[in-house]
């Protein structure tokens, strides 16, 4: 039992301080606003306390918030197969290479996250406007006669956000690379296997838990994601964040805001829950039959 | 197996081994292309952003020091972004501490309060300091933004911390200690200097994710307190093709890219690689 | 009079128990070894003697005082940890000299004690180096001049080859002999092999589940062992189970399916109770004949292979129960025997152990 104490008081001196400051600082603001989804709005009185979920049921009977909330999640999905095909040579690159090759990779990869939103938006401004670079090189080169319209359109979103996460798909597709054993490779190949073989049939399917936990979190950041579909896709291409600061900024409704808030939240849990589940029990299915043969 | 087979399969292996370079470099490409573009637009001796620029010039860099809105802003954001990222590797070390080496239960908490703030939505988390902080009278003050920095870096911190603290063999502490040292002097001897360099690396990002953080900021903004993205963000809706917006863009990048460099050198690429998949 | 002695020790996390009640003594220039497999309590012991696991119940006394008050900063213990526990980001010197340096001990004075504790351990050249750029041997020499420049009262050796292979094991272990060789101080060791144990120490303290089984010397251990455990644990065994059929003083006649009558010394058996009955491989000898000597056990067995290596002859035998059974020698002048050949195994009574069957 002393031996228990001693442990819970170590911990406490070093979890304390910042358990209170979090639960301050966080999780008040955090419970306030799942708390705050319930109320009421009026535009000249203000916030109205209640338990109410009637701002749900607006948001979740209108066509034109449910079609928002439709485009967040197909954006989210492109994004997702975009960067899970682009990022699989670049993590197989992170492994064999190494020195400031490797280095220099990483460097390339992280620079999107690091580097301000704003400013990463403003250069695809620049790129894929109509008088871009993109588009001057196109029509320079023949490809197009009109100007292509890239930016403020949904393609342009996923681009964008392709280009920001592109770095979590590829650590953690490396990261489950980097996890087979070395092994393995060089018996597939002593059996027989051309390297395109091994690939297709040791790697890429060792390799799912991390192309799954990619996807997972790209996914997630995609449907949370503010500053880049706001700035590439304009005040035309909403996405469900957009709305969250509309209503709270612009018309002050908080509640509301607040509700639509959690509907993301939940969204993307439901979601991320959902596939989670599928391969679950596609393991399990498959484990069971293994287990029976 | 033949000469010719032989030498045929090595001449593919060196094909695939070039493409999948060639491929990287493309790749490569596509991830700075935004940010170069916004260097070459801020080096145009034009009056407005076009391409090819037309002729290369200085001058809009010149042009940021006559604005003293911009120079307060950038100003304000490296203050915030200093005293955050100071303070998140504080907190990040007592937590990567608590969290690897005392396996309680209790750690679920500390997990949850501390490393759930990335996992939620920005606009959620945005939103949730907005009313909160504004409720309990600090919402449109740099503490306020300076407080939601730090909770939205601190993850980031700690698992960077996590991986350095993981490093080091908590035996070599009670080695310490049977030696004479107590508690702090043990921690401050011997597993600080072994962890520094994951505590440069967490200052480090967690410098660069408040310096350029976008979302929250624009949330917990006012008019005196203004941020650097912020301050760019509301000019870029003014007038897009301003040149000077590229120049203090690039400005924002050059102090990015400073601080990633600095990291990079004291970070080990190694150790990170291995636990990037938590 | 002992000089450590740990009295009634009782250490619990939440609801497992760790230590159950441990006792024993340590003479003032005496060697105990804590041996017993993973989770026997023997790190735990060991743990709450340096300071960092505070019991439930229980003394520890040093030199007459208790050591429960102090925290593991005031114990003055030297210890050797697994893997040597070697500070990396400091210079071979700047880790022999940490200890005195916690005692604030003037600088030139640091300075004569750790060159001359270095030149005892023959690493005097290497004191600007860093524990990454030494062998492994090297390492455990600085680890030992770390621990004992600071004149501990007791010396704690953790498990101190687990992680090496067996050729690297039998250099250190000599190694360490040497060390210990010319320090007059206390010293427990834990491991769990048996064979380090006997090696190094005077006396073996065997552990189980958090209960001492046996406290001897390795011979007293080696050849009476009091329980199945811990004849099981240390040496080479082979085992039968039969049914005690009688008992005779402290003899006891144990029938064994398939193979015969054994007689064996008694650990606690009634008439009737089933029993394990262990002899070691080295007390086996094969005979032709059938010669039977009142005390000993005579049983019947078929060659199956015979293994030469190097330092002793291993025959493997198969009893008429089906059984394998090894008998070892290091006799080189046996007559050749052929696989399949019918022989008979002699060994004397007193050879034989019999305790109670355990779970």
């Amino acid at each position: 039992m002393r031996a228990d104490a001693t442990l819970l008081r170590s911990w406490l001196a070093l979890a304390l301080v910042p358990l209170v400051l979090f639960a301050i600082f966080y999780v008040v603001p955090v419970v306030q606003l799942f708390w705050l989804s319930l109320s009421r709005f009026d535009p000249a009185v203000g916030i109205i306390p209640a338990v109410d979920p009637g701002y749900f049921f607006t948001f979740l009977t209108d066509s034109y918030y449910l079609g928002i909330l439709g485009r967040t999640v197909a954006i989210s999905v492109a994004t997702t197969i975009a960067t899970a095909i682009l990022a699989y040579p670049l993590a197989i690159y992170l492994l064999i290479s190494k020195g400031w090759r490797q280095t220099g990779l990483l460097i390339v990869l992280v620079l999107p996250l690091v580097t301000s939103s704003i400013v990463v938006s403003y250069g695809w401004l620049i790129l894929l406007g109509p008088r871009g670079l993109v588009n001057d090189v196109a029509m320079n080169l023949g490809l197009t006669s009109t100007p292509l319209q890239l930016m403020y359109t949904d393609t342009g979103i996923v681009i964008g956000l392709t280009h920001v996460l592109l770095v979590f798909m590829a650590l953690s597709i490396a990261a489950s690379m980097q996890a087979i054993d070395a092994n393995l490779w060089k018996a597939a190949r002593s059996l027989g296997a051309t390297s395109w073989t091994t690939f297709r049939k040791v790697t890429f399917p060792l390799t799912l838990p991390g192309l799954r936990t990619g996807c997972l979190l790209v996914f997630s950041l995609s449907m949370s994601a503010y500053a880049t579909p706001v700035l590439i896709g304009g005040p035309r291409r909403k996405v469900l964040s957009y709305l969250i600061y509309q209503q709270s900024s612009g018309l002050l409704n908080w509640p509301f805001a607040a509700a639509m808030a959690v509907i993301l939240l939940a969204s993307t849990l439901g979601i991320v829950a959902a596939v989670r589940l599928y391969t679950h029990t596609r393991r399990s299915a498959t484990l069971r039959r293994a287990g029976a043969a | 197996m033949s000469e010719r087979a032989n030498s045929a399969n090595r001449a593919i292996e060196r094909l695939k081994r070039s493409a999948l370079g060639a491929y990287v470099l493309l790749l490569s490409g596509f991830l700075v292309a935004p940010i170069v573009a916004i260097t070459l637009g801020s080096l145009t001796a034009g009056n407005y952003v076009s391409f090819p620029p037309q002729g290369l010039s200085l001058k809009w860099y010149a042009a940021i020091f006559s604005q003293p809105a911009y120079l307060q802003a950038l100003l304000l954001s490296l203050v915030i972004a200093c005293i955050s990222a100071t303070v998140a590797i504080m907190l990040g070390v007592l937590v990567a501490l608590a969290l690897h080496r005392f396996p309680t239960r209790l750690n679920i908490l500390l997990q949850a309060f501390v490393l759930t703030p990335v996992m939620l939505p920005s606009i959620f988390v945005g939103l949730a300091f907005l009313i909160a902080y504004t409720r309990m009278g600090f919402g449109g003050t740099a503490f306020g933004l300076f407080a939601a920095h730090v909770v939205v870096a601190t993850p980031f911190a700690v698992s960077l911390l996590l991986v350095g603290v993981a490093g080091v063999n908590p035996v070599l502490e009670m080695a310490a200690r049977s030696l004479g040292a107590s508690p702090w002097r043990a921690r401050r001897l011997i597993t600080l200097p072994l962890i520094a360099w994951s505590m440069a690396a967490g200052w480090g990002f967690s410098f660069m994710m408040s310096f350029g953080s976008l979302e929250i900021s624009l949330f917990l903004n006012t008019p005196k307190a203004v941020t650097l993205p912020v301050a760019i963000y509301t000019a870029l809706e003014w007038s897009p093709l301003d040149p000077m917006l590229t120049a203090i863009s690039s400005g924002l990048v050059i102090v990015t890219l400073i601080v990633l460099l600095l990291l990079v050198r004291t970070v080990k690429i190694d150790q990170i690689m291995k636990r990037s998949g938590s | 009079m002992s000089y450590l002695n740990i009295h009634d020790l009782k250490v619990r996390y939440g609801d497992f128990h760790a230590l159950k009640g441990v006792s024993f003594s340590v003479a003032e220039r005496e060697r105990i070894c804590l041996l017993g497999p993973s989770g026997c309590g023997k790190t735990t012991t060991l743990q709450v003697v340096a300071g960092f696991v505070t019991p439930e119940s229980g003394e520890v006394g040093l030199a007459g005082r208790s050591l429960l008050g102090f925290a593991p900063e005031k114990r003055n213990i030297g210890i050797m940890f697994q893997n040597y526990a070697l500070f990396p980001h400091m210079t071979v010197f700047e880790n022999v000299a940490f200890g005195l340096r916690m005692r604030n001990v003037a600088a030139t004075e640091i300075k004569q004690q750790v060159t001359a504790a270095l030149e005892r351990v023959q690493l005097a050249h290497a004191a600007q180096k860093l524990p990454a750029m030494l062998s492994g041997g090297e390492q455990q020499r600085i680890a030992f001049a770390r621990a004992v420049v600071i004149k501990p009262n007791l010396l704690l050796l953790d498990e101190p080859f687990s992680n090496l292979d067996a050729r690297l094991r039998q250099e250190m272990r000599a190694e360490l002999l040497e060390l210990l060789a010319n320090l007059p101080i206390a010293t427990v060791m834990v491991t769990h092999d048996q064979e380090e144990a006997m090696a190094i120490a005077d006396r073996i303290v065997v552990m189980r589940s958090g209960q001492i089984q046996q406290i001897g010397t390795p011979s007293e251990i080696y050849d009476t062992p009091a329980s199945l455990f811990a004849a099981r644990f240390i040496g080479d065994s082979n085992t039968f189970s039969g049914k005690v059929m009688s008992i005779d003083g402290g003899t006891a006649e144990i029938d064994i399916a398939g193979v015969g009558r054994i007689r064996a010394k008694n650990h606690g058996l009634g008439i009737g109770a089933t029993a394990e009955v262990l002899v070691r491989p080295q007390r086996v000898r094969l005979a032709q004949d059938d010669s039977l000597q009142p005390c000993q056990n005579v049983v019947a067995a078929i060659m199956e292979r015979v293994l030469f290596l190097g330092h002793r002859t291993e025959f493997h035998v198969r009893l008429s129960n089906g059984a394998m059974f090894i008998v070892w020698t290091q006799d080189s002048s046996l007559p050749d025997i052929q696989a399949g050949a019918a022989i008979k195994l002699v060994w004397s009574v007193s050879d034989a152990f019999a305790f109670p069957t355990e779970n």
